[in-house]
């Protein structure tokens, strides 16, 4: 029971509820009450002194837009005054002959309740439909007012307004019909010209350049239109449209509703003065044409307002939209940044990683071959990355006997180049331990099988020379196939021995063979490297290339047999990527031996 | 070079064709791998291979290492003379199940 009344008490509340709704106390209530009051009857004074004809009625009747606006703006508590200035309005009544006291209190009672009435549907029905206090910012909501607040409810107050002046015979029966057609349009019109731009410019009381412009434009402009349909005696009304749209285009509802009651005031002021379109044969004919006038300007200017309002907003949406995605973007764009600078760093360590692994991977090769009297010794690696899986090795083993190493690991990159260190130190490291030729293949096979996890494998060529004799034992792994060179300008092959490459079987015996280097021979030991360098049109250096060099450069050191070979190879493949590590080995009996 | 892939009972039977050089043996490496991962018998026949280099002999060894760990059997058929001496100067013939066709490859797998 509690909760429906609180509920109808709520239902209430909001559907009356004003744009202001700041408590106040009762003596503030009183003041403004007054003041809404004085307003009130201001303008119905004005009414009377600008009204139309000997019975001065107006085709707009502004207190009807005040009592509206006030109520809309303080809501119900505002309602005493519009009773009270609506019973003094009607104080012209009082100069007929026939008026008593209790006839106009009855009389102006009846018309008073009706603009009570009239301003409580204009709320109601706006909250209602619309839910807000005011029609500005929605073209539907422009209709909701103009039909519901205006026409709806001037209906109200002006049926009990006629109805209640008729039965005290203020209004006779035959003039009737027409007296409720004036007082239902007076009274919408009032709502929507007064009453609305009342409610335009509470909604923005800040005054700036802007406005105050526009407004003096707007004023000064009616008045020229005005003055000029005056003097030229033309219905030039038309001209008021140009007005209307600068007004709602440029500057929003203050400036429209502004301009909307100039030239509601302007029009009546001319038609008054006899003048204009709107003059008919009788002042009710005039009356009504100017009210048709008051109504579609409104319209026309509230629509126009509403709908640029709508398109604003959507505007505004959108830009707000746009700055949102922009913002995302330079925040994404930060992002990457960000990451692209952890990347760069990262790079950068991997780079000085690599840089390093190079360094050291060419320290641990031997250039330095001067300590070798019976041999000539020339070598090179250059690695198709920054690190190589390419390796050669040369080392004393005593008595005049040198270990001979060249070695190519599968694959390339970091793993290869780890790998060929692994290699290289274990070769080197069971050679100087003094296993013989085919022990030393055989240990470190066994090794690189049992310990390669990620199934590497490497084709080794390693040769014992004796400087003193010039013999040659080798193993060779399967590994390219060496050349030996004469100082008469033959060159032969090596031919392979069935060996595989060490890491692949475990268990595998080696093939061991054996040669004897004349003085001034030389043994050229190469990569796949070499052989499989690629030109242009995707054709190798291969074998027979090498053989032809490796002739032409017999006689000369192994120096000069070195670079001639990788020479030619750069000269072969330029405007190529080098695809694999190219690894040379020369070897020279010397002479002097 | 081409690689064709075909199924046989549980036998996966690779068909190589052409040239296996530095320049493709990245690509049968890959091949080689993608086999070795599936189980059964591998058959690699290598009739229409033209010619392998020293860097094209790679992927061959990978696999049969890969193979040698798994205790599986890979089987080449169709071996020309020059490609056998090849295979047989690397030290890689006796790593493989040497066979003349496809059919007795598959038919000589232990059953």
């Amino acid at each position: 029971m509690l909760d429906r009344t609180t509920l109808r008490k709520t239902t209430f509340a909001r559907l009356f509820e004003p744009a202001d709704t700041r408590p106040r106390s009762l003596a503030a209530w009183i003041f403004l009450n007054i003041i809404v009051l004085a307003a009130y009857s201001l303008a119905g004074l004005v009414v009377v002194l600008f009204g139309i004809g000997p019975a001065k009625i107006s085709p707009i009747y502004p207190p009807a837009g005040i009592a509206v606006a006030a109520t809309f703006l303080l809501g119900p508590r505002i309602l005493p005054a519009i009773f009270l200035g609506q019973f003094c309005n009607g104080f012209p009544l009082l100069s007929l002959p026939q008026t008593t006291l209790s006839m106009y209190a009855l009389a102006n009672s009846g018309t008073g309740v009706g603009s009570i009435l009239e301003a409580l549907i204009a709320l109601g029905v706006l909250r209602a439909l619309a839910g807000t206090w005011h029609p500005f910012d929605r073209a539907r909501n422009v209709v909701i007012f103009l039909v519901g607040s205006c026409l709806a409810a001037a209906c109200v107050g002006g049926t009990i307004g006629t109805l209640s002046l008729w039965a005290f015979g203020f209004v006779p029966s035959d003039e009737l019909a027409e007296t409720f057609v004036t007082f239902i349009l007076a009274d919408a019109a009032g709502i929507a010209v007064f009453g609305a731009l009342i409610l335009a410019w509470y909604r923005e009381p800040r005054l700036n350049l802007h406005i105050v412009a526009h407004a003096v434009v707007i004023l000064i402009a009616t008045a020229a239109i005005a003055s000029l349909e005056t003097w030229l005696r033309y219905p030039i009304d038309y001209l008021y449209l140009p007005l209307l749209l600068f007004a709602g285009f440029r500057a929003g509802p203050r400036s429209v509703t502004l301009a909307a009651a100039a030239i509601t005031i302007a029009a009546i002021l001319v038609t008054i003065a006899g003048i204009g379109p709107f003059v008919g044969k009788t002042d009710a004919e005039s009356i009504l044409l100017l009210e048709v006038f008051v109504a579609v300007i409104t319209f026309t200017g509230l629509l126009l307002v509403a709908v640029r309002a709508q398109q604003l907003e959507a505007e505004a949406a959108l830009q707000a939209y746009n700055a949102m995605l922009e913002q995302r973007v330079s925040e994404r764009t930060a992002e990457v940044a960000q990451k692209n600078r952890l990347l760069e760093e990262k790079q950068a360590r991997i780079d000085d990683d690599l840089h390093t692994a190079r360094i050291l991977q060419e320290s641990i090769l031997p250039t330095d071959f001067s300590a070798y009297a019976g041999a000539g010794i020339a070598a090179s690696m250059r690695p198709a990355l920054e690190v190589g899986g390419d390796f050669y090795d040369v080392f004393p083993l005593g008595d005049g006997r040198l270990g001979l190493v060249i070695a190519d690991v599968s694959g390339k990159g970091m793993a290869a180049a780890f790998f060929m260190a692994v290699t290289r130190t274990l070769l080197r490291g069971t050679a100087l331990a003094g296993a013989s030729l085919a022990e030393c293949i055989a240990h470190v096979n066994r090794t690189l099988c049992r310990e390669n996890p990620i199934d590497m494998f490497v084709t080794v060529l390693y040769a014992e020379l004796d400087e003193r004799t010039g013999a040659v034992n080798f193993v060779n792994a399967g590994h390219c196939e060496p050349i030996v060179t004469a100082p008469n300008g033959t060159a032969r092959l090596l031919r392979r021995s069935g060996n595989p490459p060490l890491g692949v079987i475990a268990d595998r015996v080696f093939a061991e063979h054996s040669l004897i280097l004349a003085p001034g021979e030389m043994l050229f030991l190469y990569t796949d490297g070499v052989t499989e360098a690629a030109n242009q049109a995707g054709e190798f250096f291969r074998v027979r290339r090498l053989v032809d060099v490796a002739q032409r450069f017999a006689d000369r050191s192994p120096h000069d047999l070195m670079l001639a070979v990788t020479d030619s190879v750069d000269r072969f493949s330029v405007g190529t990527m080098q695809a694999d590590d190219i690894t040379c080995l020369v070897v020279r009996r010397n002479l002097a031996a | 070079m081409e690689l064709s892939e075909s199924r046989i009972g549980d036998a996966t039977t690779l068909r190589v064709v052409g040239r296996v050089d530095s320049s493709v043996s990245k690509l049968l490496e890959q091949k080689v791998t993608d086999v070795i991962a599936i189980e059964g018998f591998i058959v690699v026949d290598v009739a229409e291979m033209s010619y392998v280099s020293s860097a094209g002999l790679r992927p061959f060894i990978t696999l049969a290492k890969h193979a040698k760990a798994k205790n599986q059997t890979v089987s080449l058929c169709g071996v020309r003379d020059e490609i056998a001496e090849i295979f047989e100067i690397s030290g890689l013939l006796d790593l493989f199940a040497v066979h003349d066709t496809v059919e007795a490859a598959i038919a000589a797998l232990p059953r």
